[in-house]
């Protein structure tokens, strides 16, 4: 009997178990050819694609090949695991590390032959759908056609051939761990059972409630350089939180007379507390991979569904210009009678800038600051003679006014270069962000006009125009013709523009990464299920015998199959609902709506693989109990 | 002519420093003829199961030599161990541990492919052990279609088929009925007088160990008394329950033994 037979044989009597891990495979296969197949195209030396999108497909193979050796790695490790004592038993019978090796190369070989064949056949069947997604997420007029697939062929099968020789090599570590002891009539070592500590779980709550705290209360400058800081808080309190929680919950619960007095239930619960070191492992790993795929794909759809809201709130002005001439304003409403755009308000006002064209603070009084504030319908300031406040024009912060210690800052650009006080600082969109419009430092009326006395060049005198129209999205002609007159516009469609232009390669993109993480770790719960079904498979044949029911067993074993996969979703969705909650502030008010539906598709996902799950598991213990 | 040589094996369990040392086995010496069907007898933790380790080389002693045909186990790599196993020796499991993915005829199969017999060798290997051990019907079969006792006979099949030097079964009719176990222990004494097969049995059914030619009990990982079959079978059974019962305890029943 040659190894590929012994292999062939083994494949087919685990078939059911290697099912899920066998799609996953296909799965895998399908996105890496077909990003491959976009790599190669010719499309990509034209200089209509940009190169930040040619880095996310770049950064999208990485990660597509990162999963598949850490998603195919875990599952053969799990197999094996399950295997323990078919491994044992050709140890016994005499065969080396260097030949069992060599059958589990030969069982890659084969899933990965399949795999490959029949993933890279899919995908050139269906690469001229996922090209017009393409072309739909770079606005191309004309779709992009698939090219020759020889090559991305070829990659793929050499890159998956290589994945598969790896693990096969690395599959001799596991052999090591296998004990021939174990075959023996020998007493095996217990279970360590994890224990409660209230300590961990002050410490749990207290990471959580710090990573939640900061996450909810910083602006997006400062969710960047938290975010290392909120991951690792939450790491450690998910970790230490399902941990303590589970022991606690389930040693309280066994211990209750309602419990003890249903058999079900009791079974259910000393159950869990046998798998519970083993449960809570995958459970964590489960809720990171789960509050990852939910938050990632939750706001890019968030911000691509709703990027006109948010468009219209970080561009209240439909179209701005910063005219240090004094002659575009004319120009403007020429263009906007020429292209019949109806105004429905506008607003003019002069901000005095810096001599230094690198300095961002720009002056403004008290006058023109509050019609900004009385078009965004906020209520009106007030500030001392000799007071300022300074106004960070951007939506990277959040709308709040606070006062501050009071501290001088120098203007530079005038003759006598005076010395303002601040005393307060309010941060929120007033006006379209500009560089001359994101720093303003508000002064009183009395002081604008002295310092206009001052300034060094007339062109420090700039007037701001914002026009709002009665539909901006007809805006782009305007946009169009003023950019070959000025680089100083700004406005909802530019803004728009740029969102959709960030937000839908990183939509198309998270979609496809986040299917495939809901893949792999559907199939992760699913290879656990079967790795429990075969050491449950004594303990049914028992309950069997002591008089319960097939349906009454495979209810204890459904439930536990649950809790293997809800608990976790329960868990990712509260850190996912949190950082969607996070991104959120470029909107007027949370889209809760929209947060809804993300958890609602998923969970429909997720459920899907339960079933599919519970209804093979099912079919499988009623060879055992039959 | 010995086939099985352990010189004052010892075993001792735990490192120095970490934790009490337990001392398994406290220097056996145990010489196996060939074609010698020799029992281990002895109470739970008297260290029976770990020299059968032993001499199966999945253990190594902490001091003490084991030759099997004049190999010395120690000497061996862990490749030549493997290859060793594969070729000298026989292994029967109480759990049986046959592979479900394998047909019976296939599990039998297993040993001879591993050890590259031809194929017309193995099929005649295969017929003549499965006409031995009864199988002969049930080849097709998948294991979990067997019943404990033909799930027995295949793993002594599998352990002899490729004539090794020594079969070591461990515990071969702990889950076994009694019709079940005598059958089994009825073709094992077969296999042992018609192919000269060298058997050493850890049990502790003094019915299942009154089958063999000798047995060897062990108290406290120490030789405690060895006993020899004698012509009528029923009298050497009852002899080896007493040996038992002195282990228990009752140590006047020895004076039985003279």
């Amino acid at each position: 009997m040659h190894y590929r037979t012994l292999a062939k044989k083994s494949l087919l009597f685990h078939a059911r178990s290697y099912l899920a891990y066998f799609y996953s495979c296909i799965f895998t296969v399908i996105l890496f050819y077909l990003y491959t197949a976009l790599l190669y195209h010719p499309i990509l030396e034209d200089s209509m694609v940009s190169e930040a999108f040619v880095g996310l497909i770049y950064m999208v193979e990485v990660i597509i090949g990162l999963f598949a050796i850490l998603f195919l790695g875990y599952s053969q490790s799990a197999f094996l695991h399950n295997r323990k004592k078919d491994l044992a038993v050709f140890q016994v019978l005499g065969m080396s590390v260097k030949q069992m090796t060599r059958l589990v190369f030969w069982e890659n070989c084969m899933i990965g032959f399949i795999s490959i064949v029949i993933g890279i056949g899919l995908s050139i069947a269906c690469s001229n759908y996922f090209f017009l997604g393409i072309s739909k997420v770079l606005r191309f007029q004309d779709p992009i056609v698939a090219s020759s697939p020889g090559v991305p062929a070829l990659v793929t099968a050499i890159t998956f051939l290589f994945i598969f020789i790896l693990l096969s090599w690395w599959s001799r570590f596991s052999f090591r761990k296998v004990s021939i002891r174990s075959l023996f009539h020998v007493q095996t070592a217990t279970k360590k059972e994890p224990r409660f500590s209230i300590w961990l779980v002050g410490l749990a709550l207290i990471s959580i409630a710090t990573g939640y705290g900061l996450a909810l209360s910083s602006s997006l400058s400062q969710l960047a350089q938290l975010s290392l800081m909120i991951g690792v808080l939450l790491l450690i309190g998910t970790y230490f939180l399902i941990t303590q929680t589970s022991v606690w919950f389930v040693d309280q619960m066994t211990k209750t007379s309602t419990v003890q007095e249903r058999s079900l239930w009791f079974l259910f619960f000393t159950n869990l507390r046998y798998r519970l070191a083993d449960h809570t492992k995958i459970i964590f790993m489960v809720s990171i991979l789960t509050s990852i795929v939910l938050s990632v794909v939750g706001i890019c759809i968030m911000y691509g569904v709703e990027s006109e809201r948010v468009a219209e709130k970080q561009a209240p002005f439909h179209l701005s210009v910063i005219d240090k001439e004094k002659v575009m304003n004319k120009q403007v409403v020429a263009l906007m009678n020429k292209h019949e755009m109806k105004v429905k308000e506008e607003i003019h006002l002069p901000i005095l800038t810096d001599v230094d064209e690198y300095s961002q603070y720009a002056v403004i009084s008290i006058q023109s600051f509050n019609q900004l504030r009385k078009n965004q319908r906020q209520p009106l300031l007030q500030i001392g003679d000799k007071e300022a406040v300074l106004a960070k024009n951007s939506g990277i912060w959040k709308d709040d006014l606070q006062s501050v210690t009071p501290y001088r800052y120098q203007l530079s650009g005038l003759k006598q270069k005076p010395a303002l006080k601040i005393t307060h600082e309010l941060t929120g969109i007033y006006f379209n962000e500009h560089d001359q419009t994101r720093f303003l430092l508000i002064v009183s009326e009395a002081q604008f006009h002295a310092f206009s006395q001052q300034v060094q060049q007339a062109d420090q005198q700039v007037q701001i125009h914002g026009y709002q129209f009665n539909d901006w999205h007809k805006s782009k002609v305007l946009f169009e013709e003023l950019s070959d007159q000025t680089n100083l516009i700004n406005g909802t469609y530019l803004f728009h523009s740029f969102l959709l232009a960030v937000i839908s390669p990183l939509t198309f993109v998270s979609c496809f990464i986040g299917a495939l993480l809901l893949l792999g770790l559907g199939s992760i719960l699913y290879f656990k299920s079967f790795t429990e079904l075969s050491l449950d498979r004594n303990q049914m044949q028992v309950l069997n015998k002591m008089g319960l029911s097939f349906a009454e067993i495979l209810r204890v074993y459904r439930k536990q199959i649950s809790v293997l996969f809800y608990r976790p979703f329960v868990v990712g969705s509260c850190h996912a609902v949190i950082v969607m909650y996070a991104f959120s502030f470029l909107f007027d008010q949370t889209p809760w709506l929209m947060i809804g539906l993300v958890m609602g598709g998923y969970l429909i996902l997720y459920s899907g693989y339960y079933k599919w799950t519970v209804y093979h598991y099912r079919k499988q213990a009623s060879v055992f109990l039959t | 002519m010995s086939v099985l040589v352990a010189k004052q094996v010892t075993k001792t369990y735990g490192q120095a420093g970490i934790g009490v040392p337990y001392q398994a086995l406290k220097g056996i010496d145990l010489t196996v003829n060939k074609g010698e069907f020799v029992g281990i007898m002895g109470p739970s933790g008297s260290g029976k199961s770990t020299l059968l380790q032993i001499l199966g080389s999945i253990e190594q002693a902490t001091t003490g030599d084991v030759y099997i045909q004049n190999q010395h186990l120690d000497e061996l790599t862990d490749v030549n161990r493997a290859q060793f196993r594969k070729s000298h020796l026989g292994f029967i499991f109480q759990d049986f541990q046959l592979l479900d993915f394998l047909t019976v005829e296939e599990n039998m199969h297993l040993p001879l492919a591993l050890n590259q017999i031809k194929h017309k060798d193995s099929q005649q290997k295969i017929a003549k052990m499965a006409d031995i051990l009864g199988v002969r019907e049930i080849l097709k079969h998948r294991p979990h279609e067997l019943s404990g006792g033909q799930k027995q006979r295949v793993a002594a099949a599998r352990a002899l088929i490729h004539t090794p030097a020594v079969v070591l079964a461990d515990e071969p009719t702990g889950n076994l009925d009694s019709k079940s176990a005598k059958s089994l222990m009825q073709a094992l004494v077969k296999l042992n007088q018609q192919e000269l097969a060298t058997i050493v049995m850890v049990t502790h059914d003094p019915y299942t160990a009154s089958f063999c030619d000798r047995v060897v009990v062990i108290k406290d990982g120490q030789l405690f008394h060895e006993l020899y079959a004698e012509k009528e079978r029923s009298r050497f059974h009852q002899r080896i329950v007493h040996v038992m019962t002195a282990l228990g305890g009752e140590h006047d029943a020895l004076s039985y033994l003279g």
